[in-house]
């Protein structure tokens, strides 16, 4: 995947080159808004990582530039202002995710691999299928093997999400944000307890195991074969 | 609390007891005038009568009593009808000459100037009044002079009905006028009202608007413009040090923690990974939650969340973090319990209520040990009660205040995980919402209620 990444501070941007790289990601950087501007508009990337406070070009007017330019390349915000309104104000100004600083890694990388698969326009599919697991949302019902399961509908929007980003890492904060629209982190790690209800239900007594937990980075659901 | 519209309208009151002041004023000098008018004519009418009553008795009279006859015969004949009496009398009866043939009746033997009323007759057909003089001679024989003041009468009347109109039309303009006018001016102030809700309701931009009269209300609209862009200038600079200082430590904290992620995943084997380096990020991750919620505080507290704030689901927010903590609880040995009374709704941030409600379950799964947690939305009057209630040990009533403080924790706290800030915040979001923030005993255990003002904090009500 072809990533742009417009940061500020040279040691931050050195340490993530460096780390989407070894993640397997084809990073360019710049260290400016107004250079930073310049390559998102004239070349291709799959997604763009903008840091909020940058020198030359504020990083919420070059995302607005970009999109009234006809840019619509996915942009994931990372900033150090962390405030909900901070939030809805780099959202309305055109990312589409946003990430507070400091963060770790595979948040990062959660969210950057997750926004680069977001289906541009098109419409969503309504049934969804990881292996013999498959979902439908117009029926909201849920099967492996041909078997129905029953899930709580909470357990449903986890899976749906999941499903829907099948073979990528996805975070605590991210089930968070789509299932609950909380943008907080809580303290104690309650989204685990789901995931492992969730487990009972669709791995238990079926042949292969589905959904996976990377451990320091969140949870995978992912076809065996 | 105070309402954002008045209760009573100061300016009707002050223009009606005005009003009612000028009226009293109105007739008093009504009144006088029409008197004083009134007594003048008479005066100056009796006066011209024993003028003219002098006249007779010092010219003719002098000379004989039929020569006084002669000469109020000729007068009579002579003078309209319609104005002067003349009469010249032996007794009561008989009168020797002069505009009527009898003596009137009513007529008082004094010789005061008196007024007459004289009945309907075929000749006059209304009611006339004659103002007479009348004066006794020596031998015993009357003459009176007299003069028609109907028309005085009905001019008088007239002048009392032309003054009240007057008075009235006078006080209805000037009731009226003055109800337009002293509300000109408490537009004024009503302007000043509104732009203050207005800032309290988040729209921070708005300024009492002035005109380039620059009277008294454009002066004091300056002053009260200038003490809010200072004010805003303030907030406008705690925000920006507050976002500074976020910034300035976020920085590094984000390239430490960048290194050691790149040392962890630089060494051999993940899984076991390198110990300190773990235990380093642990503890960086740790100081950073504390430091976001210190972060969070403060901007509760500076009340930028304000513009956030709209009709809100309480229900909906128990529910979700009901919904959230449910399985969590079970795992630890507790029951959590959801009750709804059906369809309440406050006006609040969505997010901010949230995040507090998440904070009071977290406290109660942490330190109630065992038993049943009840989360629950309550009517209160006109408060929507948002409560969490435990059956663990409770908090004793001395140290009741004091864990609402940032970084109090209690001896009971001190081995476990957590900064002391959950409460802080609570009481912040409370603080922000004018909602009440009560630490009840629950017999046994702590319940923890949220008492929300159904309408928002009072500068929201519109």
């Amino acid at each position: 995947m072809r990533i742009l990444l417009i940061e500020d501070d040279r040691v931050t941007c050195d340490y993530l080159v460096k780390a989407l790289g070894e993640s397997g990601h084809n990073v360019d950087a710049a260290l400016d808004g107004s250079q930073g501007y310049e390559r998102a508009r004239s070349e291709d990337y799959d997604v763009l990582i903008v840091d909020r406070m940058l020198p030359s070009l504020d990083g919420l007017t070059l995302i607005e530039r970009l999109r009234a330019a006809g840019r619509d390349t996915p942009v994931l915000i990372v900033s150090a202002l962390g405030a909900v309104d901070d939030r809805v104000r780099g959202l309305r100004a055109g990312g589409d995710d946003y990430l507070v600083k400091p963060f770790a890694f595979a948040e990062l990388l959660a969210r950057v691999e997750a926004l680069s698969r977001r289906p541009r326009g098109g419409a969503r599919p309504m049934q969804l299928c990881v292996a013999d697991l498959e979902l439908d949302q117009l029926a909201r019902t849920v099967q492996r093997s041909g078997q129905k399961i029953e899930l709580k509908p909470r357990e449903f929007q986890i899976l749906e999400y999941m499903m829907r980003h099948a073979g990528h890492v996805v975070t605590r904060t991210m089930l968070l944000e789509s299932v609950w629209d909380y943008h907080f982190d809580p303290e104690t790690n309650v989204i685990d307890v789901h995931i492992s209800r969730l487990r009972q239900k669709i791995d238990k007594g079926f042949g292969s195991v589905l959904l996976h937990t990377v451990r320091g980075a969140g949870y995978v659901i992912r076809d065996p074969g | 609390m105070i309402p954002a519209e008045p209760r009573r309208r100061i300016h009707i009151r002050l223009t009606l007891a005005i009003g009612l002041l000028a009226g009293l004023v109105g007739v008093g000098a009504l009144w006088g005038v029409v008197w004083w008018s009134t007594e003048f004519a008479e005066y100056e009418l009796d006066q011209e009568l024993s003028a003219e009553v002098f006249e007779l008795l010092n010219g003719p009279m002098r000379e004989s009593p039929s020569r006084l006859a002669g000469e109020i015969r000729r007068r009579a004949q002579a003078t309209d009808a319609l104005g002067h009496v003349y009469l010249y009398a032996e007794s009561h009866e008989t009168v020797i000459e002069g505009t009527w043939a009898r003596w009137p009746r009513g007529m008082q033997a004094t010789d005061e100037p008196q007024t007459l009323t004289l009945q309907k007759t075929d000749q006059w057909r209304v009611e006339r009044h004659v103002r007479l003089v009348s004066q006794t001679l020596s031998d015993g024989r009357r003459i009176a002079v007299g003069h028609d003041v109907t028309e005085l009468e009905r001019l008088q009347s007239m002048l009392w009905w032309a003054g009240g109109v007057a008075l009235a039309v006078t006080l209805v303009l000037g009731v009226g006028g003055g109800l337009v006018v002293s509300r000109g001016l408490l537009g004024r102030v009503e302007a000043m009202n509104q732009t203050v809700v207005g800032i309290l309701r988040g729209r921070r931009g708005e300024r009492v608007p002035r005109t380039d009269v620059l009277d008294e209300f454009d002066v004091l609209a300056g002053h009260f413009n200038r003490l809010l862009d200072e004010n805003e200038m303030l907030i406008d600079r705690m925000r920006e040090v507050t976002n500074e200082v976020a910034h300035d430590l976020r920085t590094p904290l984000t390239r430490m923690r960048g290194r050691i992620e790149s040392a962890l995943a630089s060494s051999s084997n993940e899984e076991t990974g390198d110990e300190t380096l773990q235990a380093l990020r642990e503890e960086l991750d740790q100081a950073l939650e504390t430091f976001n919620a210190l972060l969070r505080i403060a901007q509760v507290e500076t009340g930028r969340a304000r513009s956030e704030m709209q009709r809100i689901d309480v229900e909906r927010i128990a529910r979700d973090a009901f919904e959230l903590y449910e399985p969590a609880a079970e795992a630890v040995g507790l029951q959590l319990c959801l009750r709804l009374p059906g369809d309440l709704q406050v006006v609040g941030d969505r997010h901010l209520l949230a995040q507090a409600v998440t904070n009071l379950l977290e406290n109660a799964i942490k330190y109630a040990g065992r038993g049943v947690i009840t989360l629950a939305v309550d009517r209160e009057g006109d408060r929507v009660a948002l409560s969490v209630e435990d059956g663990g040990p409770g908090i004793p009533a001395r140290d009741r205040e004091r864990v609402l403080q940032r970084f109090t924790r209690l001896e009971a706290a001190r081995n476990r995980p957590g900064a002391g800030l959950g409460l802080a915040f609570v009481l912040a979001v409370a603080t922000l919402h004018e909602a009440e923030l009560r630490l009840e005993d629950a017999e046994p255990g702590l319940r923890v209620v949220l008492a929300l003002p159904t309408n928002g904090p009072a500068a929201m009500e519109s």
